[in-house]
């Protein structure tokens, strides 16, 4: 663990989901732009997970930007703010399963990116 | 968003920040096995924290909440480890594990927010 790298990371990754969500005020609801920046965040890490990077830069990258930038906590709050079960539903459906299915993407593709890398 | 105080953003932000660090510090502590507990310990502190915080929106304020909601909740909870994890175990061949950590983390996760929320309410 790289504490200075997760440090900065987390907190560039939660000023862009702020800016991102903005208008969103601070937590009331289920906002879809969460979901969309689950995915493409899931996708991201994807990637880094198969391709050769200094650690220094995977926990700034992964544990620190990536991983403040996604949120569990912003679907799973949702519940206690008066937003519809349905919406509770749809913001963790389209998140994880979504979300799944890019970081298999991902990986897929870092693991490709890595391999030609190697070859090259 | 005018709404809110400056130091709020910048609050946040360090709130964030703090999040990330206590979340990747517990995900290294907890081992992988059956399942990636770290994550999970870290996405149901952060909801029942979220729900907490919820329940006393009104008195805390909108820069408050967004500290705490989107700041140190959304730094700590993650979804994009949560979804690579799930995938790592599929490719293993840990596909019941796969599952388990999925319905383990939209479970807890969903009990302790009501939870939080109608003990504090």
């Amino acid at each position: 663990m790289h504490p200075f790298a997760v440090a900065i990371g987390g907190a560039v990754g939660t000023l862009l989901r702020l800016l991102l969500t903005s208008g969103g005020g601070g937590g009331g609801g289920w906002d879809p732009r969460i979901s969309v920046i689950n995915v493409v965040g899931a996708f991201l890490l994807g990637v880094l997970a198969r391709i050769p990077v200094r650690p220094q830069v995977r926990s700034l990258l992964g544990s620190g930007v990536l991983g403040s930038l996604t949120s569990f906590s912003a679907l799973s709050i949702a519940l206690a703010d008066a937003t519809p079960g349905y919406a509770v539903a749809l913001g963790l459906l389209t998140s994880i399963v979504l979300g799944v299915a890019a970081a298999a993407f991902g990986m897929w593709l870092g693991g490709h990116l890595a391999s030609e890398e190697k070859a090259g | 968003m005018t709404e809110i105080a400056w130091w709020g953003w910048v609050a946040a932000v360090t709130a964030g920040s703090a999040g990330a660090l206590l979340r990747t510090w517990v995900v290294r502590r907890l081992a992988k096995r059956p399942v990636p507990l770290g994550v999970l310990l870290a996405n149901t502190v952060a909801s029942a924290v979220g729900g907490a915080v919820v329940a006393h929106r009104d008195a805390l304020g909108i820069t408050w909440s967004l500290v705490l909601i989107g700041g140190f909740c959304g730094g700590l909870s993650t979804l994009s480890t949560l979804a690579a994890d799930t995938v790592e175990l599929w490719v293993e061949d840990r596909r019941r594990d796969a599952v388990v950590n999925v319905v383990a983390n939209v479970a807890v996760g969903l009990a302790v927010v009501w939870g939080a929320w109608a003990i504090v309410s």
